[in-house]
């Protein structure tokens, strides 16, 4: 078993949109819900 | 062994394409991640 280099480097660009796109879908939801949670409490 | 061998052969999934493999991921990741906030919004929204 041996590792090769990769077969085509990642550019900045390319870096950059992934990790957005990672962060994005793990806090947009999660930070949606959170800031309308008043509004999920129902006046008793 | 009749398996094909190499990087990303011995997978579930296809990492052939970065663009499809980050949206396969966010999509999982994601969607694990939101479950618990989306059980407290189901929870306080019942009352």
């Amino acid at each position: 078993v041996h590792s090769m280099p990769p077969e085509e480097e990642l550019g900045i660009m390319e870096k950059a949109i992934g990790l957005t796109f990672c962060f994005v879908s793990l806090f947009l939801p999660a930070g949606w819900i959170l800031s309308h949670l008043e509004d999920y409490k129902r006046p008793e | 062994s009749h398996y094909e061998e190499g990087p990303g052969k011995n997978l579930p999934f296809s990492v052939e394409n970065k663009w499809t493999l980050l949206v396969k991921m966010c999509l999982f990741f994601g969607s694990a991640f939101s479950v618990p906030f989306l059980i407290v919004r189901h929870q306080l929204l019942k009352q």
